[in-house]
């Protein structure tokens, strides 16, 4: 059968419009606008802006052309350090919380931990904190002289364990991943969990009777028939991480040594502090680009059939 | 050797009990099914069987071992689902592998297995495959394969012909059969079909309410069932039971117009009752329409309602008064609704039932 | 059973329990832990405070609570952060009503098109629209205003809500409006008389998620706003992580947990209909 051809389409799409005006109007249109203007608007500008030099201001904008990108691509090491970090903090996160989510979530299925009800609430509550009120937590405990962690390692003798946890450059970045990792386990714990419903439960008793283990009945039986979730799981979790914004303000704020910053925290630095506003919306197009890359990627390998339109 | 016992084996959930004290002995070899109306337990104890769940009290031994408290890959069992079970991510071949896997048979042996079996259930061509691939026949032949492979000391079925059409259901139960007969496993088969477990088992298990009402060889559940509950569940149509009063030498209802006269041979029987009621079991076969002008021993006027055509017979619902049965006639019978015709009962092969009790008053005791 | 199966079957049940209530205290202790810590020492005098982090409070004291309250002025955070997530989610649902409706029942022309620009509006991340977004409300005159705020936020959370309320819609039978319109009905009287009604356990899971979501929000309140008036929760709090604050740590903990105690309410109130699977549901649709 021929491709139906433009005219078709177009046809078809007045056609619609005409015998479903309620619905065109309110269910489309609307929607539509609202995201034109608040969405899609921003992100063209963004675009534009990236090829000028402005300070927020002034009415006018110096257009520069590729310069902007060429520092970023050759000059500006604080991009690729904060790239990095955006890497680093991906992995964590990608690692610990949904990792841990799942194995908790078939812990509670499997009835190997008891107190379903009470272990679902606890650790989905953080998942309600914002990252604000989650941050001054880690502040108080994560403290060198007064914090409880430290006490608590040192009386339990691991005392040669405790390091700067926010003025180490070194870890200081991972310190807040693990601290974002914390808050956002209950996420995929809870979706796995309603996942972990869904699979027919004959799958793991003819599992058990032909003689698997837990480990197996997890890996093998569990995980394969699991894979529409753990799309949506990692989707959200590299939004999230995309998003590290506000752990950064209230913990950090890029220090020490600008070994925390991140790509959504170095768009706010250049744009409201420095005032380069043009090159703050390079830095965005970067992001935007990377976000784009990720998110195709995640559809094509994991997303087969998980998202039924 | 492989037999299955079970002694007084119970099921509760906090104080709800679904199976009391269950006493059943299943020897090796024997393909016994479980069979009752839904919640009756039947797939509760066949789940204790597996070890899927727990016994709250009592023993279980399968091959003479004490398996109560073992976990069901130590039990020496295979199981077939109703859904089939399959791990939807795997083709059909490690499907059928996983559980030799597990065990670590050599590479060899088990392909060598796998590829025998699936050839006995032909499906030896489609062992790439997913089982998405397949028809539900075909699945339910990769459910039997995993099965067969470990060559288990008892199979245990869990209504796996239920989700199968009506023709295939038949082609089906006759593949198992036959697969019994080669193996020789002792095989605890539960269903909801009474036809099912008169055609496959060599014995029968009725239950109810978690408790066994006859456990016995079809053909004798057929002909001397232990109870009215029996009675009715097995034999499709069902049997017509008649709450009858007891009078001389006769079972009547003179509001309904209906005496049954009652020969010596049953008079003991009736009488242990005692009570002014008994309840007359009889078959649709057993209610037999009179030609005009015939005559017979012990016969009854009955009004024909319906006259169903199945080609082969008919069936004739009946009624006299409050009571409603169903006959069996040749297909050639000339009878129209609306008649009132009279029906010979077979009085050898009508069953007496306690009014209360309901047990059948034939059996002693 | 016999006298070993007993043994065996008693000693695997105390062991399996065993590691099962050890996980449990595990995941209590690293999740439930920093929470009650925060509690125990927002209650503390300043005296008791430097006594360490685990001492129990000898005289538990509302007087953080009140001093931060007071610093902060959290009368006007909460209420504040209170009218955004209710207006914004409000409205967020409003606005994403009919696009679920539509998306769920009819076969749009370019369905593909709306779901690929409708993920696109939930994957950016904030930061990248930032400036525009900055520069579009002062345009419009509504930079530093709490109506600009919240219509932002309505913006944003729409295509979540449009997710959720499809993906729930979906569920509601076809033959229902099938029937309604056999009978004569248009598309905003089914709409309006037969899927909403049945939309409402949907609208609540939605509300309730955009709700938190935009109680916890920072970076538009940061970015958007100037003026303290303003500031929801969670810009307000960002006071307390400096050194008058940060001195003793009675006074940011209190500050924090003021900051969680109606999202506790929320959540206790709606806990129920939340963990009845609706919510990974709908998540998951």
């Amino acid at each position: 059968m021929a491709q139906p051809d433009l005219a078709d389409e177009r046809t078809s799409l007045i056609r619609f419009a005409q015998n479903h005006k309620f619905v065109t109007f309110f269910g489309i249109l609307v929607p539509l606008a609202v995201f034109a203007v608040f969405v899609g608007y921003p992100i063209v500008f963004t675009v534009y802006l990236s090829f000028f030099d402005w300070n927020g201001m002034a009415p006018e904008k110096t257009f520069v052309g590729l310069e902007n990108y060429r520092y970023l691509l050759f000059s500006d090491k604080y991009f690729y350090t904060a790239l990095l970090n955006n890497v680093k903090w991906v992995g964590v996160t990608l690692s610990f919380p949904v990792l841990l989510g799942l194995i908790i979530a078939y812990g509670l299925r499997s009835r190997i931990i008891p107190a379903p009800a009470l272990i679902r609430t606890v650790i989905f509550f953080p998942v309600t904190m914002s990252l604000i009120s989650v941050g001054l937590m880690f502040l108080l405990i994560l403290n060198p002289l007064f914090g409880a962690f430290d006490t608590i390692l040192q009386s339990i003798g691991l005392g040669s364990l405790v390091m700067e946890w926010f003025g180490d450059y070194r870890i200081a970045l991972y310190t807040l991943a693990v601290v974002s990792g914390w808050a956002f386990t209950g996420m995929p714990m809870i979706l796995y969990f309603a996942g972990l419903g869904d699979v027919p439960k004959e799958t793991f008793d003819a599992a058990k009777i032909e003689g698997a283990g837990h480990f197996r009945m997890l890996t093998q039986v569990a995980v394969p028939q699991l894979k529409p979730v753990t799309a949506v799981v990692v989707l959200l979790t590299l939004f999230e991480s995309l998003r590290a914004f506000d752990l950064v303000a209230v913990m950090t704020k890029g220090a020490p040594f600008g070994s925390t910053n991140v790509l959504g925290y170095l768009v706010y630095l250049e744009s409201f502090w420095n005032s380069r506003f043009g090159y703050g919306a390079t830095l965005s197009v970067a992001i935007l680009f990377i976000s784009i890359l990720m998110a195709t990627f995640v559809m094509k390998k994991l997303m087969k059939g998980a998202f039924d339109v | 050797m492989a037999e299955v016992t079970l002694e007084r084996v119970e099921k509760r959930y906090g104080s709800l009990v679904v199976v009391p004290e269950l006493d059943l002995k299943i020897a090796d070899g024997e393909f016994t099914v479980l069979v009752g109306p839904s919640g009756c337990g039947k797939t509760t104890t066949l789940q204790m069987m597996a070890g899927l769940e727990t016994v709250s009290s009592g023993r279980l031994l399968i091959g003479g071992r004490d398996v109560t408290a073992l976990p069901p890959k130590e039990r020496d069992i295979a199981m077939v689902f109703q859904s089939y079970a399959l791990f939807p991510h795997m083709n059909v071949r490690d499907n059928v592998n996983f559980g030799l896997k597990i065990r670590r048979t050599p590479a060899a042996e088990m392909q060598a297995t796998v590829l025998d079996v699936a050839r006995r259930l032909q499906i030896d061509s489609y062992l790439d495959r997913l089982p998405k691939e397949l028809s539900g026949g075909q699945r339910q032949r990769v459910a039997l394969a995993r099965a067969l492979v470990r060559r288990p000391g008892v199979f245990l079925m869990d209504e796996p012909l239920s989700n199968l059409d009506a023709k295939l259901r038949v082609e089906a139960r006759s593949f198992l059969s036959k697969m019994h007969h080669e193996t020789g496993t002792t095989t605890v088969y539960v269903t909801h079909d009474q036809s099912e477990a008169m055609t496959m088992g060599s014995r029968i298990v009725v239950m109810k309410g978690g408790v066994i009402q006859q456990a016995a060889p079809p053909l004798e559940v057929y002909r001397k069932p232990a109870n009215r509950f029996v009675a009715g569940f097995i034999g499709s149509p069902s049997m017509n039971f008649l709450e009858l009063e007891v009078a001389e030498g006769a079972l009547v209802d003179g509001a309904a117009g209906i005496r049954v006269p009652l020969p010596d041979s049953r008079s003991a029987e009736v009488a242990r009752s005692g009570g002014p009621t008994v309840v007359l079991g009889v078959r649709p076969e057993h209610l037999r329409l009179l030609a005009d002008g015939e005559r017979g021993q012990c016969t009854t006027v009955f009004q024909v309602d319906v006259v169903q055509h199945l080609g082969n017979e008919m069936l004739l619902d009946i009624s006299a008064g409050p009571y409603r049965a169903i006959a069996r006639a040749g297909a050639e019978s000339l009878v129209r609704e609306g008649e009132r015709r009279t029906f010979g009962i077979d009085m050898d092969r009508v069953h007496f039932f306690h009014p209360r009790t309901e047990a059948n008053l034939a059996i002693a005791g | 059973m016999s006298d070993v199966a007993l043994m065996m079957r008693r000693r695997s049940l105390i062991a399996g329990k065993l590691i099962g209530l050890m996980l449990l205290a595990a995941l209590v202790v690293v999740w439930l832990g920093p929470i009650i810590l925060v509690v125990m020492t927002s209650i503390k005098s300043n005296d008791a405070f430097l006594a360490g982090p685990f001492a129990l409070p000898t005289e538990p004291t509302l007087a953080p609570y009140v001093m931060v309250w007071n610093a902060l002025g959290f009368d006007r955070l909460l209420t504040n952060s209170f009218l955004y997530a209710t207006a914004g989610s409000a409205l967020a649902v409003i606005l994403a009503l009919v696009p679920s409706f539509a998306l769920s029942r009819f076969d749009v022309p370019g369905k593909k098109l709306i779901f690929g620009v409708i993920l696109t509006g939930l994957m950016l991340p904030q930061q990248t629209v930032l400036i525009p977004l900055y520069d579009t409300l002062r345009a419009m005159n509504l930079l530093d205003t709490r109506t600009g705020l919240i219509i932002v936020h309505a913006a944003y959370g729409m295509p979540a809500q449009i997710l959720i309320l499809r993906g729930f819609m979906t569920t509601i039978p076809r033959e229902i409006e099938k029937a309604a319109f056999l009978e004569g009905a248009t598309d905003f009287q089914v709409f309006w008389k037969v899927i909403l009604p049945l939309s409402v356990p949907g609208i609540m899971v939605g509300f309730t998620l955009n709700f938190i979501a935009i109680w916890k929000e920072f970076v538009f309140g940061l970015v958007l706003l100037n003026s303290e008036a303003n500031f929801p929760v969670t810009v307000g709090m960002l006071k307390l992580n400096s050194d008058r604050y940060m001195a003793v740590f009675n006074l940011p903990a209190a500050g924090l947990v003021i900051s969680q105690i109606p999202i506790v309410i929320l959540f206790l109130l709606s806990y129920r209909k939340l963990s009845s699977g609706n919510f990974a549901g709908a998540v998951k649709g």
